[in-house]
């Protein structure tokens, strides 16, 4: 009967594929014997009757599975709902400061045409952060992995996490204006390079002498979004553990570490300089003799300045990692 | 006068009640091979209604936990997949029913004495 075709199909098809067979015997043996139940009625309402008896397919399905499926389960709704509102609060920080950046150095179009690749971007933005963050739970809620701590210990009165430190607490204000001073540096010096040099004003007229090589720039400047891309998820990583600890100190560390070398290599790199800075500025300034500034001075102390906030960064980390470690 | 609220109420306590018990109800009548729709009048029989779509998965459950074993009879006019319960099982169940009187025991003094 057709009817019952379509009851069994509703019913396996929510199933998995190996049990499927054996479940649509079973359930189709189950309506024969239930027959029995209404002796007195014709074949078509006896079968009606068994099927309305029987319930929504999809309840029915739902038992023979056993479990609810999720694709985030609650054993990882907060953290999932954590990590979105981070990641979705870090594009609309990023993507708004982007975009004042452009706002305020190409003015060359009107304020609807800013506004509407502003929302523009921002809605790409948002529904891509959206998008990853979801897959990757939803991917690891159909591995069966439980974000979180602790989860393979069996809980004990020491467990029990200590009430971090007043200064042991990383404060969210920090990581978001991390999160923004590092949009703006990236932006500017990978779109606009050539704002950053000597300005020199003689006579109304303004003149800029770039530091950077902006003939190699698109090569050479791939590099600067790696260490954004680290520095983001720096800046991600201490919004999520929200307190220092060991691991979060070694997780920073390296990435600081990397950061920084990968810092060292782009401004080692020659083509990254404009080389004839120092003669450009003294042909426009009629300077012969006594400025004495070499470029690789420059170079050699901007690099010594990031190796040292650095270091001194990555120390005082590691101090709070050891000092305040809850596991301790 | 039982309200409407009050009703819903017992009902899901109801509910919560025999969902407890229907391991123990099932078990009991499974000394024997039984098929799934053999069990649901049996069980009717004895007093307890039992909705199939509960009770067949619920079977395969406490087949993949071992504690029931199945046999496919071909005999009659259509092939079934009966049910009983192995060594495991059997154990279980014993001890279950121990515990049982317990409960009854314990439940019996709470409520004929309760204010008291």
């Amino acid at each position: 009967m057709e009817i019952i075709e379509r009851y069994v199909y509703a019913v396996v098809s929510k199933l998995p594929e190996n049990q499927r067979d054996d479940i649509r015997e079973e359930i189709k043996t189950l309506i024969e014997d239930m027959k029995e139940k209404y002796p007195s009625d014709d074949e078509e309402t006896k079968v009606k009757k068994i099927l309305v008896e029987l319930g929504d397919p999809n309840l029915l399905a739902e038992r023979y599975r056993g479990t609810k499926r999720y694709i985030i389960g609650p054993k990882n709704y907060n953290q999932y709902m954590f990590i979105l509102k981070i990641v979705l609060g870090s594009i609309l920080i990023a993507i708004t400061v982007a975009s004042l950046i452009q706002v305020i150095f190409v003015s060359d179009s009107g304020f609807f045409s800013h506004m509407a690749s502003y929302i523009s971007s921002l809605f790409y933005g948002l529904l891509q952060g959206f998008a990853w963050v979801t897959i990757i739970f939803a991917i690891m809620e159909y591995q069966g992995v439980v974000v979180g701590e602790n989860q393979n210990k069996t809980w004990s009165l020491k467990s029990l996490p200590k009430i971090p430190n007043k200064n042991a607490k990383i404060s969210r204000l920090e990581s978001i204006l991390g999160i923004l001073f590092l949009t703006i540096f990236t932006f500017v010096l990978y779109f606009f390079p050539e704002i950053l040099g000597f300005y020199i004003v003689e006579e109304g007229i303004k003149t800029v002498i770039p530091i950077f090589n902006l003939n190699h720039w698109e090569s050479v400047s791939i590099l600067l979004l790696v260490i954004f891309l680290i520095g983001i998820t720096r800046e991600v990583l201490k919004l999520i553990y929200g307190k220092w600890n060991i691991k979060l100190s070694i997780y920073y560390t390296i990435l600081s570490l990397v950061s920084l070398i990968l810092i060292v290599v782009f401004f080692i790199n020659p083509h990254v300089w404009n080389n004839n800075f120092i003669t450009e500025i003294k042909e426009v300034m009629n300077i012969e003799n006594g400025f004495d500034v070499s470029l690789i001075k420059i170079k050699s102390i901007i690099i010594w300045v990031f190796v040292i906030l650095n270091v001194v960064d990555i120390i005082s980390v590691i101090y709070k990692g050891v000092k305040y470690n809850d596991y301790a | 006068m039982v309200n409407k609220k009050e009703q819903e109420l017992y009902e899901s306590y109801i509910q919560e009640l025999r969902r407890g018990t229907i391991v123990l109800s099932v078990l009991s009548q499974l000394e024997e091979p039984q098929y799934g729709y053999s069990l649901v009048t049996r069980l009717e029989k004895k007093g307890l209604s039992i909705d199939p779509g509960t009770l067949y998965p619920l079977l395969r459950r406490l087949e993949k936990q071992k504690i029931l074993k199945s046999t496919w009879n071909t005999e009659g006019t259509k092939p079934r997949k009966y049910y009983e319960m192995n060594e495991l099982g059997k154990s279980v169940y014993q001890r279950l029913c121990i515990h049982w009187d317990n409960l009854v025991v314990t439940m019996n003094n709470m409520i004929n004495k309760g204010g008291n």
